[in-house]
């Protein structure tokens, strides 16, 4: 993966010895603006980083380099100066995007080198603030669907749609509504369908999502019965890199889930792709458990009914709170810091989206 | 200075209240980060912001309309009987809005197809061209683009003409080349005076209309999603030209240039003296760019109509399309039975009987709502909801929407004994206040029947939605006596309105699909 040459492309030589001043002149505006640049991690990048991608760039459209070399370096400038590169960075997979996947969109990086650079390490950046694997996973989806991407914008839309899919849950809703921008092929490569499904079977997988969240693409090609099962667990102790102080307890509001410790309120965000919380702005509430009555429903005893469905989950015991959207049923316990999220599903789910032990 | 004005666009918040505590995550910000991209931005004024202040600054500034006839209200609005017939105005405690300016901004929005009707001189082409400039074009663009209905309007002069020199030189039609009519690619369409276009035309224009494409010598242009505007000065047949049903179907809303109120002439000199055309000087400001209306429409659709106001639409639609005396056999009892048969309605509606006519909504029209009317009403009280900056559709919205969508959708039927009573009579004429009238005699007739707390039809629907898997046989014939059971309770009694047919019907489906299903059970067992 590492593809890091030490012999600088004569065409990016060239390109540097061209705009010298200039380039030398925007570090130094950059530096006197008070970014804290370390100048010898940031000759390693260019060197090595915006080197490569150059070399790649003449492959395929070789008039582009110069302004290419320009844009990347600004870019880069901006991503040291945020402290995104150079040593303690608090984003890794920025590396790995520079390094590996960038080259392999030399085409669209070629077109408009400050878009495709830009918004792909924005991306990385916001994606690993919720997940570092979340950051892998995304990288590779884009780099395996990149072929059916044949312009800048089709390739930012499949960046988008690849987000969700790689766990950004609270994309869900404006992910799907781009994913019907895509060319059926690029869809079924990001959800893993085989390219040869129909557009038909595609699109009705797509309104499938939209209904249920937990649908898979399995539900999508052949009916099956679904089960109540665990899907996911989300939230953690702030000392474990969570955010939760106290151990939480749920509620809906809107219809929507939400967790709160008692200080501060997020929503919850789950789907067959993962689970995501996001801190809103309201009042912090102490969640309650639901009526007798209400369906699903979980008992002081750890029981969770659902429909004619009946799991015995023993720890869930004296449960302090549980809470349905419609689609996911969410529950805490007195002892954990964690919400477990139960849905009507027939996904394997991913050992990612479900961490054991309160 | 008085330049200056024409410029100022209304303040934001323009209707602040509280919002939704939770959000939409848009996808856009995925791109937002430390390095600064041109990435789709929704930074700044939101769209439905940008909506209110396009409303306010046309109703404050462009046309003089001050009308408030969607009425609003948050606690108690008071109210004054005027008159001899003790009419109220009432004065809304909420934002309230002119129907004239927020419905066509509303077609715009949701790119709909909008019918201004009125009397000449009332502002309708005046309207139409503001929507066409806030969609980002030139004034004159809008002012050329705009179709105007004669006598002698050809299709060519609607869509285009073959190029002469292809006429000449094609072996075959496919090699003639069209000049198509530049005002086919615009995302605002004007119409004026549409019912004095010559039927042939007309043809032409609903396919238009329809589908969204012009064809000509076997050629085709695909139009973009446009929203239509259609002006006509009088919509009950004086036109030069009977306007084809099947156009006037295609009309989503209609909305009324009310007359110029004479407390306003003042603002009229004051244009006059100082030469301004409003059109001419709307804010940059308020202008939608492509990208931003296609923004708009896809935040108007995933606005939420909750499942308690999606059943009063249901009931209310389901009031109009049952006929009694249409058939014999249940399914065909409606009142598009007796169209398609020709035969006279007054014939039919007087063998109506065992109803209270007085209560019937469904005597007051000599049709059904169409799903194309549903449709419509369901994307505008999403549209409003989102003007309004309220992330679901309320009662309130549905009540407001429904008599533009359906104005020129429900026929009256003038006979029925509701329009006899006095209090009734105005209805005759007074269209929009007619439909709202309905809307409200069906939620007193909802609440009444107490059908958010007891609606056994909802409730057998939704056990039917769980899924038939895994019911055993015992299970199914519960299911089907209950079904039976219910209809039982409701063969006897004579009172048999329209809402009850649609549940009937509702019924016979569902039992059908059980025993269907049971038929099965019993083989596989």
């Amino acid at each position: 993966m590492n593809s890091l040459n030490v012999a600088i492309p004569a065409v990016f030589q060239r390109s540097l010895e061209d705009q010298r001043d200039t380039l030398n002149a925007l570090f130094r505006s950059r530096v006197k603006q008070g970014s804290k640049i370390d100048p010898h991690a940031f000759a390693e990048h260019v060197r090595t980083r915006i080197g490569n991608n150059i070399a790649a760039i003449e492959l395929v459209l070789p008039e582009r380099t110069r302004l290419a070399t320009a844009e990347l370096y600004e870019v880069s400038l901006e991503l040291f100066a945020a402290g995104h590169f150079g040593e303690g960075t608090r984003t890794p997979h920025l590396s790995m995007l520079w390094e590996w996947l960038l080259p392999k969109v030399a085409k669209q990086l070629a077109r408009d080198p400050r878009q495709v650079a830009g918004c792909l390490s924005n991306a990385v950046v916001q994606i690993e603030q919720q997940s570092s694997q979340a950051a892998e996973r995304w990288i590779r989806l884009l780099a395996q669907t990149n072929p059916h991407a044949e312009s800048v914008d089709e390739l930012l839309v499949l960046g988008k749609v690849a987000a969700w899919v790689s766990g950004m849950s609270h994309f869900r809703r404006s992910a799907l509504a781009a994913a019907s921008l895509l060319p059926a092929q690029a869809v079924a490569s990001l959800f893993g369908l085989n390219p040869d499904t129909d557009e038909s079977v595609i699109r009705k997988y797509l309104t499938q999502l939209d209904e249920n969240p937990w649908c898979n693409s399995m539900d999508a090609q052949r009916a099956r019965d679904l089960e109540v099962r665990q899907v996911a667990i989300c939230a953690a102790f702030r000392g474990f890199g969570g955010s939760m102080m106290k151990p939480p307890s749920v509620a809906t509001i809107d219809n929507k889930l939400m967790v709160s410790d008692g200080q501060h309120v997020w929503q919850i965000f789950a789907d067959r792709f993962g689970s995501v919380i996001q801190r809103i702005d309201v009042e912090p509430f102490q969640g309650h458990r639901a009526l007798a009555k209400s369906n699903p429903h979980v008992s002081a005893d750890g029981t969770v009914q659902w429909d004619r469905t009946t799991i015995n989950r023993s720890d869930l015991a004296n449960s302090t709170s549980f809470a349905f959207d419609g689609t996911t049923l969410a529950v805490t316990i007195p002892a954990s810091f964690h919400v477990f999220l139960f849905a009507r599903t027939s996904v394997n789910v991913p050992s990612s989206h479900t961490k054991t032990g309160p | 200075m008085l330049q200056n004005f024409f410029k100022r666009v209304s303040q934001a918040p323009t209707n602040p209240s509280e919002r939704s505590v939770t959000r939409e995550f848009d996808i856009a910000d995925l791109y937002r980060g430390p390095v600064e991209v041109n990435e789709e931005s929704t930074a700044g004024v939101p769209l439905d912001e940008k909506l209110r202040q396009a409303y306010f600054w046309i109703v404050n500034h462009a046309v003089i309309s001050p009308f408030y006839d969607i009425e609003y209200n948050e606690g108690v609005a008071q109210s004054y009987p005027i008159g001899d017939r003790g009419n109220p105005v009432q004065l809304p405690s909420g934002q309230s809005y002119c129907s004239f300016i927020l419905m066509p901004l509303l077609t715009f929005a949701v790119r709909a197809k909008c019918l201004l009707v009125g009397g000449p001189g009332r502002g309708k082409t005046s309207s139409a061209v503001l929507m066409g400039v806030l969609a980002g074009y030139p004034i004159q663009e809008v002012r050329r683009s705009i179709q105007k209905g004669q006598p002698q309007m050809t299709i060519a002069d609607l869509l285009g003409n073959p190029l002469p020199s292809d006429l000449i030189k094609a072996q075959s039609i496919d090699q003639i080349g069209i000049a198509w009519r530049k005002w086919l690619g615009m995302r605002v369409k004007i119409i004026d005076e549409y019912n004095r276009i010559p039927t042939r035309t007309q043809s032409a224009l609903l396919t238009l209309m329809s589908d969204n494409y012009a064809e000509l010598y076997d050629q085709t242009f695909e139009c973009p999603d446009a929203a239509w505007y259609l002006t006509a000065n009088d919509d009950a047949g004086g036109g030069t030209y009977q306007v084809i049903e099947a156009l006037r179907d295609r009309i989503d809303i209609v909305v009324k240039a009310l007359h110029f109120n004479s407390r306003f002439l003042g603002e009229l000199l004051q244009r006059i003296e100082a030469g301004i055309r409003p059109e001419e000087m709307m804010p940059a400001q308020i202008l939608f760019t492509a990208e931003e209306s296609d923004r708009v429409h896809r935040e108007i659709r995933s606005i939420n109509v909750p499942a308690p106001v999606l059943r009063r639409l249901e009931f209310f639609a389901s009031q109009f399309e049952y006929c009694e005396a249409a058939a014999s056999q249940f399914e065909y009892k409606t009142k598009d039975t007796v169209k398609l048969s020709a035969i006279d309605w007054q014939q039919i509606s007087s063998a109506e009987s065992g109803k209270d006519k007085l209560k019937d909504i469904g005597a007051q029209t000599k049709n059904g709502m169409s799903v194309r009317a549903m449709m419509t009403t369901l994307m505008f009280v999403k549209a409003m909801s989102y003007f309004r900056g309220v992330n679901k559709v309320e009662l309130e919205d549905l009540r407001q929407i429904i008599p533009f969508v359906l104005h020129d959708k429900m026929v009256q039927d003038p006979d029925c004994p509701f329009f006899e009573s006095a209090d009734n009579t105005a209805f005759r004429s007074d269209k929009i206040g007619w439909l709202r009238r309905m809307f409200d005699m069906s939620c007193a007739e909802y609440d009444r029947l107490q059908l958010d707390r007891d609606d056994p039809v909802l409730e057998l629907s939704k056990e039917f939605e769980k899924g038939l898997d895994a019911l055993d046989q015992r299970e199914v014939r519960k299911r089907m006596v209950e079904i039976e059971r219910l209809l039982k309770s409701w063969s006897g009694s004579r009172k048999f309105y329209g809402h009850m047919y649609d549940d009937v019907l509702k019924l016979k489906y569902l039992h059908q699909r059980y025993t269907n299903y049971l038929r099965w059970l019993t083989w596989k067992e």
